[in-house]
């Protein structure tokens, strides 16, 4: 398979480590072949090892060491962060934000649902099953 | 911005020597360099100003000693670091280039690349003269290739990695995927 | 803070310092004294008479307690009504509702027994776990329990006869006062009110870990 994502200036990044772990970010130059200079409209402009970042699917059209407003404008422009957040991996990640928010009633309530679920399910199957028969 | 985790900081020194009778207003030596704290500075700037003039620590002052900040901490630049080291075989000099956003963070990986490569410690380097080269004047291949607005490269061997560091182990039941591109 | 030159030497002067904290202006609205509180005037002590002989023997003062017994602080996610889950003893795992904290510190808690078995009980706000949910308890009245409500009857010490001895001791079933059970309906009446059904099939759950869960980590 050939390589879809590459590091160049404008790519759309995940952290995946640290205190910024989960938040988007955006290329603004490539410092050498170790870390790259990252930006987000609320962070001040920093150097990244490439390996606490994780490339995504999206690209925005930024010139080099774009300035904050160029940025923002660009990011708002390509809608990017909800595109992201639509995207299966966006999904995946709000599922485990969610999964990992829930409170022992909430868990609960899962548990009861599932078993409701299931039952039914289960009835429904032997319903089939005995027709068949 | 805090520019911190660099083991090294740039000072600025300004020495003389002691005011006497003959000499009423010595002449001010000012020196920037690198060192872990400010104490080290000042006995780093008697070491050179001793091997430079005729001024030693036991005839002279320290009228200043600061700590210097990056101007632009958010901008990539390169460095040019001339530095003199001694091996085990004599005396060296070298030209060097990095791409950093700090002159801090050029000397840090200074230390490292002459550390591994050459095996010479901090105390046997000195810095000479550092410099922020403009792209155009740039001699090292491996810092010009940088030099390129529609820079575009793949990402090799990439594996999942833990999220922090508890979740760090040194054994692992399974083999990585290292195909995650 | 002015940077110290060594311990308890401060940088700055006396004649710095007192400009840096602006006494001079305290001073100055004061009519140029600093404000002093007056001394309170002491009574005067009684006229005692010196003892005739000095006493032969030591008398030992007891030592002085400087302890204070403070009351118990309850954690500040514990609030009247919060569903805790208790984590020892016999009903470790259930899920109960939080009453009032009594006078020794204890958490006043309840099943309520209606649903769940639970009595009304004291428990250590150590061995227990508080959730987010809570339920509303203002209607249940919790005046009348304290500590002494929970305290075990004095049982009556009997001279152990030879006969007695080798008699079969029988298993007595002691039963609970009329008034116990009383106590209990009522609370159980005032929190029926409050508790849905999917609420009340929360509290009959027992709590339990299972492969994977991460306690520290789960919200609660």
């Amino acid at each position: 398979m050939p390589f879809t994502r590459y590091v160049e200036i404008g790519r759309v990044a995940l952290i995946n480590y640290g205190e910024d772990y989960g938040k988007l970010v955006v290329i603004s130059d490539v410092v050498d072949q170790n870390r790259a200079l990252v930006d987000r409209p609320d962070m001040v402009r920093r150097q990244m090892n490439f390996k606490r970042l994780v490339l995504t699917d999206f690209k925005i059209d930024i010139p080099r060491l774009a300035k904050k407003k160029v940025l923002t404008a660009a990011l708002e422009e390509s809608d990017v962060v909800t595109k992201f957040n639509d995207s299966a991996w966006g999904r995946k990640l709000a599922k485990r934000a969610a999964k990992a928010s829930m409170t022992d009633f909430d868990r609960y309530k899962a548990t009861v649902a599932k078993v409701t679920r299931a039952k039914s399910v289960r009835e429904a199957f032997t319903k089939l099953k005995g027709n068949d028969a | 911005m805090v520019q911190g985790g660099y083991k090294y900081h740039q000072y600025q020194v300004v020495g003389r020597h002691l005011p006497s009778e003959r000499e009423p207003e010595p002449t001010i030596f000012r020196m920037k360099l690198w060192a872990t704290d400010a104490v080290r500075a000042k006995s780093k700037f008697w070491y050179f100003l001793r091997k430079l003039r005729k001024v030693k620590k036991a005839n002279g002052q320290i009228l200043a000693c600061n700590e210097i900040f990056e101007k632009h901490p958010t901008t990539v630049k390169n460095f040019g670091v001339w530095v003199r080291y001694q091996s085990r075989t004599g005396y060296h000099n070298m030209y060097k280039e990095y791409r950093d956003t700090t002159l801090n963070g050029a000397v840090e990986q200074l230390y490292q690349e002459m550390a591994s490569r050459h095996r010479v410690r901090a105390p046997c380097m000195q810095i000479i003269k550092t410099a922020t080269v403009p792209a155009a004047a740039c001699k090292r291949v491996n810092i010009k290739q940088f030099h390129d607005s529609k820079i575009r490269f793949p990402l090799m061997r990439r594996m999942a990695r833990p999220s922090s560091r508890a979740y760090k182990t040194v054994f692992k039941a399974v083999r990585p995927n290292v195909a995650m591109h | 803070m002015v940077a110290e030159l060594v311990r308890g030497i401060g940088a700055q002067g006396r004649s710095k310092t007192y400009h840096r904290r602006g006494l001079w202006a305290i001073k100055k609205k004061h009519g140029g004294k600093f404000p002093q509180h007056e001394k309170m005037e002491k009574a005067a002590e009684p006229a005692k008479k010196a003892p005739k002989f000095y006493p032969a023997d030591d008398v030992k003062t007891p030592l002085k307690r400087r302890t204070v017994a403070r009351p118990t602080r309850l954690r500040a996610s514990v609030k009247p009504g919060t569903v805790l889950i208790l984590l020892a003893g016999r009903f470790k795992g259930k899920r109960v509702i939080f009453l009032k904290q009594l006078p020794s510190g204890l958490l006043l808690v309840t099943g309520p027994f209606k649903v769940n078995g639970v009595p009304l009980r004291r428990v250590n706000q150590a061995y227990v776990i508080a959730t987010s949910t809570s339920v509303d308890t203002s209607s249940v009245d919790v005046a009348k329990f304290d500590d002494g409500y929970f305290k075990a009857e004095k049982k009556e010490r009997t001279k152990k006869g030879e006969d007695g001895f080798f008699a079969e001791a029988e298993p007595e079933q002691k039963e609970l006062k009329p008034e116990y059970v009383e106590n209990q309906k009522a609370v159980d009446a005032a929190l029926a009110k409050q508790l849905t059904e999917e609420l009340s099939g929360y509290l009959k759950a027992r709590f339990t870990l299972r492969n994977g869960d991460r306690p520290h980590l789960m919200k609660f």
